[in-house]
C-alpha cells in the first residue's frame, strides 16, 4: 500500500505555508520533507524528535495562552 | 468541519488500524508530522485571529480572550497527546508490522475538529482551512 500522492502534495503544502509564516524554523519542515523523501528509519526518527521537541514548545505555550 | 486534513489523516488512521504494514512505522511517522502540521498552523493562526491583535478581523470575526483560552487549552491537550503518539512510533521496531496508534490519531483528530469549531468564521480561518486541507 503506497502512500497517497495526493495526500504527501497536500502535506508539503502546509508545510510550505507554515515557512512563510515566519514563525517556525525551516529546518524543522525540511526535516519532514526529508522523512516523507526517504522512508528511512534515521529520517523517520529525526522526524518524530522535531515533532517532540516542537509539540513540547507549542504545549507550553498554549497553557501559558490557557492561564491567561 | 469534520474533514479537516481528511485526506491525511484520516487515510492513516484507517491504514494503520487493520493491515500489516511492512512501512507501519514510516506511515505512522507520516501521520504524526501531518498532525504536527496541522496543529501548529492552527495555532500559529489562531494566535493572529484574537480579539485587539493589529492582524485579528473586526468582531464578531475575531476570537474572543475567553475562546482564545479554551481553545488554547485544547491545543495544550493536542500537544501533549501528540507528543505521546510521537514517541510511541518512535520506539516501533524496524520492520514491525503494525504501529497501534489508530485510537489515538482518532482523538487527535477530534481535538482538530473541536478547536476549529471553536474560531468564528473570517477570511483568516477560511484560509486555514485550506491550507490544512479542509472542506
Amino acid at each position: 500500500m503506497a502512500m497517497d500522492i495526493g495526500a504527501i502534495g497536500n502535506l508539503l503544502k502546509i508545510f510550505d505555508q507554515l515557512d512563510k509564516g515566519g514563525q517556525r524554523g525551516i529546518a524543522v519542515f525540511n526535516t519532514f520533507r526529508q522523512a516523507l523523501i526517504d522512508n528511512g528509519f534515521a529520517a523517520d526518527t529525526a522526524a518524530l524528535d522535531a515533532v517532540i521537541e516542537d509539540a513540547t514548545r507549542r504545549e507550553a505555550l498554549a497553557r501559558q495562552q490557557a492561564e491567561g | 468541519m469534520r474533514r479537516v486534513n481528511r485526506s491525511v489523516l484520516v487515510a492513516l488512521v484507517v491504514l494503520l488500524s487493520g493491515c500489516a504494514l511492512p512501512r507501519a512505522r514510516h506511515i505512522a511517522t507520516v501521520s504524526v508530522v501531518s498532525a504536527h502540521s496541522v496543529l501548529s498552523a492552527i495555532q500559529d493562526t489562531e494566535m493572529d485571529l484574537v480579539c485587539g491583535k493589529a492582524t485579528a478581523p473586526a468582531p464578531p470575526a475575531c476570537v474572543l480572550i475567553e475562546q482564545h483560552r479554551d481553545i488554547s487549552g485544547k491545543l495544550a491537550n493536542a500537544f501533549a497527546l501528540e507528543k505521546k503518539i510521537a514517541v510511541a512510533v518512535k520506539a516501533i521496531p524496524p520492520g514491525a508490522p503494525s504501529a497501534n496508534v489508530a485510537e489515538s490519531l482518532g482523538q487527535l483528530q477530534a481535538l482538530i475538529d473541536a478547536v476549529l469549531d471553536l474560531i468564528p468564521r473570517s477570511a483568516q480561518r477560511q484560509t486555514l482551512v485550506a491550507n490544512i486541507g479542509g472542506k
